[in-house]
């Protein structure tokens, strides 16, 4: 578990890292790093609760597990669409920032696909754990 | 010293997970350096995450389903 909150934080420092310079240096100037780095973190607190809320779903009967999979999908959806429309509306430095909406639909999509990979990959089936179980 | 065969094999999961990391990043970088040049901001880099998610999933299905097909032994699929 500690591995794979590992993995999801560096991910996503990495990925500040690999598009943060680019967009930097692309014309978005300081901007575009600092909205990077709070879009990224807006993402990164809900990840993280969905993926040990996943953890525990993946141990669930598979009824339990979809709701509770979808359930966690619905809250990071609502925490992100919250935050940052918050941010948008009333912080003064992201008040009609269009672009910060933008890096928050990338980032909102990478973490997506990272929660995704590390409750994927981390299935109790593929650990080792009820093997032979899985039915398709 | 040197990690256990378990670990090793976890250790590979991540590093092909890493893989798919990197390949939903670069439609990004992609789309960036299109706005940039051509001026479409922000379209090309909407749809460089867009094709990076879509990409990134699609390597990471046919990823589980060659690692499903190496866990389960010819017994195992005898049986089903």
């Amino acid at each position: 578990m500690i591995r794979r909150l590992v993995f999801l934080v560096g991910g996503c420092a990495a990925f500040a890292l690999l598009v943060g310079l680019p967009a930097r240096h692309l014309g978005g100037g300081d901007a575009a790093v600092v909205f990077i780095g709070t879009a990224l973190l807006l993402c990164l607190v809900p990840a993280i609760v969905t993926l040990l809320w996943g953890e525990r779903a993946l141990h669930q009967t598979p009824d339990k597990q979809l709701i509770l999979v979808l359930g966690g999908t619905g809250v990071r959806m609502f925490f992100v669409l919250l935050s940052g429309g918050a941010l948008f509306q009333w912080v003064p430095y992201y008040q009609g920032q269009a672009s910060f909406l933008i890096w928050l639909l990338v980032c909102y999509l990478f973490t997506l696909a990272l929660d995704m990979m590390l409750l994927l990959v981390g299935r109790p089936d593929n650990a080792g754990i009820g093997h032979g179980d899985r039915r398709y | 010293m040197f990690p256990e065969p378990g670990d090793r094999r976890e250790l590979g999961r991540y590093l092909a997970l890493s893989q798919i990391g990197l390949e939903m990043v670069v439609p990004i970088i992609a789309g960036l350096l299109v706005d940039y040049y051509l001026g479409w901001t922000p379209w090309a880099t909407i749809t460089g995450a867009v094709l990076g998610l879509c990409g990134g999933l699609v390597h990471l299905v046919h990823m589980l389903n060659k690692l499903d097909a190496k866990d389960s032994s010819p017994s195992d699929r005898e049986s089903r």
